[in-house]
């Protein structure tokens, strides 16, 4: 390295590397946009005037946007092939309906979507929350404080990182209001699933079952997930998701500490290539 | 800076002197829409296009595990959709987007470390190497830049991340990290140092491996 600071010839052309390739491939965006249509519902993805557009104009956008925009069948993490291969004769016709419909349908407002952190909001109450974020990650107790505090109502007018940092929701607040706002999508979305017919209602509400789980695995609440798997499995004998159901339930028992149980073998044995399957072998091996 | 101008890197100096649309309005490629006080709610889904990429290698970047992009990458556009449109346009709408990175994957860091058995975020090189299937996915080159980075204090990898990779001019990254510009150069060169050190070190264990 020279006086000035530049970087060596290696480091340059490592760093030149990084610049050209070190980004999301296709499929990455696909199964991001896919989850977050599920957590968000596919309307956050709509834009506005496509609300506006007749039932003649919707539903060919809304068959072409089927694969890149939504997908909700992909939407759990990781999926899992195997599941998409078989869902995929339902998909295409599933997904044009199920977007169409939410194409057509009003996209509910940001703001109104979550009315509560509208309501209260003031500067006295922003200024309280700009704590600077790199004290609150230095000290256990402000870490703990940050874990449990409750969430900011909204965003105020401040600029730049630390109003995105003042922002932000704690973690565990933050995770309590994603599953309350897909609690609250998922009914929006079984009405919409309604008003389209059966196939869609089938394939989101399966879908709506096992994101909850995912998120619930997520959330470090094993037992939580089970039950979910457990209601999956009840209602959907032969749903297009059991092997994603059969991986959340083996990823649950390594939780669980149950690295043993007969469920993780068995899903390791009949879906070995299943990108699940990886997850469960990292995450059962022993530490 | 304060610094005498030779000292400033030239990259960051060449920027430095033009940085109008990209840290004075929404920039990054999404149109402004007209509206109150001349900034309307921007559309999300527009927003997701334009940044996913931008967000995805960011966190990678920052540490984050390939076990748990997926999940970070999801948690930082949730915060966007519920915020934005609170997002007035004083920043960048990248930078803005950074702070949302940074601050989520500080909280992954915070997680991980109240759950140790959970490894959310990519332990350094001299833990936990890369696995092969990471270096089969990513390639040899990505996954040395990524043993690199990891070796970085997280304060200057930031800069390094933004400066380097992303080649923010100063004044972004000073926006983006909250910082003054002075602090910019210095923990740009301060990052240098250990990326270059990094790099012999990691270079070094590999030779010595493969012998």
């Amino acid at each position: 390295m020279s006086e000035l600071g530049e970087l060596s010839a290696d480091a340059k052309s490592l760093v030149e590397l990084g610049r050209n390739s070190d980004g999301p491939s296709a499929s990455d965006r696909q199964r991001v946009k896919s989850r977050l249509a599920a957590e968000l519902g596919a309307a956050a993805f709509v834009v506005a005037a496509a609300a506006t557009t007749t039932l003649p104009a919707a539903l060919p956008a809304a068959g072409a946007g089927a694969s890149a925009l939504t997908a909700p069948w992909v939407a759990l993490r990781g999926l899992w092939t195997h599941g998409l291969v078989k869902a995929a004769a339902a998909a295409s016709a599933v997904g044009a309906l199920y977007l169409g419909a939410l194409t057509l349908a009003p996209s509910t407002p940001r703001s109104q979507a979550h009315p509560p952190k509208l309501a209260g909001r003031t500067s006295a109450a922003h200024e309280q929350l700009a704590v600077p974020p790199e004290s609150s990650t230095r000290s256990a107790s402000g870490a703990e404080q940050s874990a449990t505090s409750t969430p900011t109502p909204t965003p105020p007018a401040a600029a730049g990182p630390a109003e995105a940092q003042a922002l932000l929701p704690a973690p565990r607040a933050h995770a309590a209001r994603a599953r309350a706002s897909a609690a609250q999508r998922s009914s929006e979305a079984a009405a919409d699933d309604a008003r389209v017919g059966p196939a869609p209602s089938t394939l989101g509400a399966e879908l709506a079952l096992l994101a909850s789980a995912q998120r619930a695995l997520r959330e470090h609440q094993p037992q939580r997930a089970l039950e979910l798997a457990q209601q999956h499995a009840a209602r959907f004998v032969s749903g297009s998701l059991g092997e994603e159901r059969r991986g959340i339930e083996a990823l649950a028992h390594c939780q669980l500490g149950e690295p043993g149980h007969a469920t993780v073998a068995n899903f390791l044995a009949q879906a070995p290539s299943s990108p699940l399957a990886a997850r469960v072998r990292k995450e059962c091996a022993p530490r | 800076m304060n610094e005498p101008g030779s000292r400033v890197p030239a990259a960051l100096r060449s920027r430095e002197e033009a940085p109008s649309a990209a840290t004075l309005g929404c920039g990054d490629g999404v149109p402004a829409e007209p509206g109150l006080g001349g900034h309307a709610p921007l559309s999300f889904a527009l927003v997701y296009e334009q940044h996913f990429d931008f967000v995805w290698r960011s966190a990678r970047r920052l540490g984050v595990a390939e076990a748990s992009l997926d999940d970070v990458v999801q948690d930082v556009f949730v915060t966007v959709y519920r915020r934005l449109d609170g997002f007035e346009g004083r920043s960048s709408l990248k930078t803005w987007m950074f702070g949302i990175v940074r601050h989520t994957v500080h909280d992954l860091r915070r997680s991980a470390r109240r759950k140790p058995t959970e490894p959310l975020v990519d332990e350094p090189a001299d833990h936990a190497g890369p696995t092969p299937q990471d270096a089969a996915v990513h390639g040899e080159g990505t996954r040395l830049l990524h043993a690199v980075l990891r070796e970085l204090a997280d304060d200057l990898r930031e800069v390094f991340v933004l400066s380097e990779l992303e080649q923010m001019s100063a004044p972004e990254v000073a926006s983006a990290l909250s910082l003054n510009v002075n602090t910019v150069y210095s923990r740009l060169r301060s990052a240098r140092k250990e990326f270059e050190a990094a790099l012999k070190r990691l270079r070094s264990r590999d030779e010595w491996r493969s012998r």
